[in-house]
Formats: structure tokens, sequence, C-alpha cells
């Protein structure tokens, strides 16, 4: 069943980029928001005392639309924990969401056209990306093998699979925003070489 | 209720070994509600639906549809049966007609999803240990003929590893098979949410060849 949000923001309009030790951007709020009766932390995380202490640039109120999807698949995450508790004997709520919120907000800033989130029996998150003609379907483990490797992922590109590819989380999000600016920069020429056929 | 032999084994009937690519697989969900099944967002079956989170999603249970139809479907194994009815045996087996109430009974409330077989079958998939640079393993989706004492139909999405020429299964090394398994988990529920539906597929029954002796 879809989950109803009900947002009631705290007076605040902005929302913010973030440059995190110059590796990554992420597009979210550091704001408190109200869910229904719920008070949460867009960055229930460690890493959230860093990104308020960093280097904000306000652009303005045209990424509400993001924040509340955040919210959003927040409040999912928060109902399938509650549901899959008996999976989870090893590992909090807070540490999930310690080691997934930058990932959800690495996500969201590509703008996908469907993003979910569902966990898995097997200590786990399992995220469905879709954009455009691509499909990227990716899975990250909680814990971290000795040799770095906690996620898969595999990408469609309509029916046609492109690859699958497994290692760190942070090489997989580059592997699809590497596909997905390769596509627009093909339909950004694709589209120049059509100006010059006029 | 009468069970339909028709899914049973007999001393009539072999190992499949024909052709299957342009048949289906089905699967049982507990429900057949869609919004239940299917993630609202995505359009994509939920991984909840895929494999319930008791169970194994590089080893998964499946029918193959035809003889076995979306009523077979709705046939439930009582826990007492479970075990029993649900090993594996020959296709040739001598098997007792399972008794209604007894040995199992039709959960109406049940749904599927269907796979068409030549979107996964043969898929094969190259993976890197970190820790080992160079070393890659290949693994291949395998759709393997697995009769049961109440389902002759009964077929098994499986991973067979290429390099250690056996089946993901029959890794004995925990460590490693944990290590392959966490690689292939993501390919096989990427493979199902990207391919599978929850609408009955216009399919056909197997030529009664590939199936009896």
């Amino acid at each position: 069943m879809p989950v109803p949000v009900n947002i009631d923001k705290v007076p605040q309009e902005n929302v913010w980029f973030f440059n995190y030790n110059n590796t990554c951007s992420y597009s979210t709020g550091s704001n408190l928001f109200y869910i229904n009766d719920l008070k949460e932390s867009f960055f229930n995380s460690k890493l959230s005392d860093e990104f308020y202490n960093s280097s904000l640039t306000n652009v303005g109120t045209q990424h509400n639309e993001t924040n509340k999807m955040f919210i959003k698949l927040n409040k999912i995450l928060n109902d399938q924990y509650n549901n899959f508790s008996e999976y989870y004997k090893n590992i909090s709520l807070d540490e999930i969401k310690s080691i997934t919120s930058n990932i959800i907000s690495e996500l969201i800033s590509l703008s996908p056209d469907a993003f979910s989130l569902e966990l898995t029996n097997e200590e786990s998150i399992f995220y469905t990306f879709k954009k455009d003609d691509y499909s990227f379907y990716i899975q990250q483990y909680f814990e971290t093998e000795d040799d770095g490797f906690n996620t898969t992922l595999v990408s469609f590109k309509g029916d046609n699979k492109i690859d699958s590819v497994n290692g760190d989380i942070n090489n997989i999000l580059a592997s699809i925003e590497s596909k997905i600016s390769n596509n627009t920069s093909h339909n950004l020429n694709l589209a120049f070489l059509n100006e010059l056929s006029y | 209720m009468n069970y339909p032999t028709e899914i049973l084994p007999n001393n009539n009937r072999k190992l499949i070994s024909c052709d299957i690519q342009s048949h289906f697989l089905i699967r049982s969900t507990p429900t057949s509600v869609s919004s239940d099944l299917i993630d609202e967002v995505t359009g994509d079956i939920k991984q909840k639906t895929i494999c319930s989170p008791a169970e194994n999603i590089t080893d998964l249970s499946t029918s193959l549809l035809g003889v076995f139809t979306l009523d077979h479907n709705k046939i439930e194994l009582t826990k007492e049966s479970r075990v029993r009815l649900g090993s594996y045996c020959a296709p040739d087996a001598e098997v007792a007609v399972p008794i209604y109430e007894i040995d199992f009974y039709i959960d109406e409330n049940k749904g599927f999803w269907t796979i068409l077989i030549e979107k996964v079958l043969n898929e094969s998939v190259s993976y890197t240990f970190g820790d080992k640079p160079g070393v890659i393993f290949t693994a291949t989706c395998s759709i393997v003929h697995t009769p049961t004492f109440w389902n002759y139909w009964h077929f098994s999405i499986k991973w067979y590893l290429n390099d250690y020429k056996c089946y993901l299964d029959e890794i004995q090394d925990d460590k490693l098979n944990k290590k392959i398994s966490r690689r292939l988990s993501g390919e096989a529920r990427a493979m199902i949410a990207k391919f599978a539906k929850i609408i009955e597929p216009d399919y056909q029954e197997l030529l009664a060849d590939c199936y009896t002796k």
C-alpha cells in the first residue's frame, strides 16, 4: 500500500546542496520535518554533524519534491524494519539509516523517474532506480566484507541487460551516474546533429 | 476433493530435457491482491513477492506452466506433509496420491507470478572478489527439472558456477558459499523483478514426447 505522507514542515524554505569532502554532491535537507506525528531528521547518521558543518549553498526551494521523496522513503524504511525485525537482530534501524541515508540522497539527486527501496531478509537493502530507458537494481549489504564488497548493481537499458558489477557502494553510484550522464550527453549530441541537419 | 494426478510423478514419466525457453515458470504468492504484489512506484513486483524472507533467492522453487495450471498453483501442502511431499524424487517414482485436508488443501487467496524462461535461462554473470585481484567467477542461471512427491512439474531456478563446475548449493565451504551467494542474490532479484508478471500469460502445454517415456 502507498504510504501517505503528510508533511507539516517547520518553517524553513530552503534545501541545500552539499559538497562533502569534495567527493560527491548531495541534494538533501538537513532540517527537521514533522511526518505525521513523527519527528525525523534528514540525516539520522554519524555523517550528519559533518554535513551540518559543511559549506552550504542555498539553491532555493525547487527541491521540495526531492525532500518529500526522501521523507517518504525514510518512512517506508521505518515500516519495513518493523516488519522485518526478526531478521535484523544484529543491526538497529538507526545504523541502517546511517548506512543508507546518503545513498538514498545521492540516488534521489539523480532525478529518477521511479525509485523505491525494500529491505531484504539478507541484512541488505534493494533499491530500484529507473530513469529514461534505464533500470538499475542495487543490492547494498549492511556489512562490508574484508575485500570491500558490499553492493551489486544490475543495469538494464530497455529489456536488454547492460552489465552486472559488484564492489563498494560509492563505486556503484559512480557507475550509475556515468551511464546516465553518457546517455544525456548522447542525447544532446543527437539533438545537436539534428540541429545541424536543418 | 481428488488430487490432480496429472501433476504427480508416475512410472511413465522422464526428466524433461527438451527446449523449454518459450514456456513460463509460475510461483505462488501468499496473496493475489495486486497492490501487495507490485511496487506501485516502479511497476516491478516487490522483493517480498519474489520469495518469502525465509526462502533462498538463489535456489527458487517454481513450476512449469502448462499441464500444471493456475488452479494447481492454489494447492497448499499441510504442515504435516510439507517435508515428505516437498522432497525431491525421481520423475517416474511411484507416489501415493495426496489426500485432501490431510496432505493438502486449496488456498483460494494465493496469487502468483510468472516469468518467460528465455528471459532468465543461461543468463551469465561474472563477478570479482575484491581481495583477489584478477580472480573472476562466472555463474549461469539454470532452470533445473526437480520433480517432488507432490509435483512432477517442479523446477528450480539455480546458479551453476562454471569455474567450480557445480551448482551454488553444492559448494561446501561456507565462507565461499556466502561470498558467492551475496553476489548472486542481487542478480537473481534483479532478473525476476525486471521480467516477472502477475498476469496470466498466453501459454502452451509442453509436447507429451518431452515428458513421457
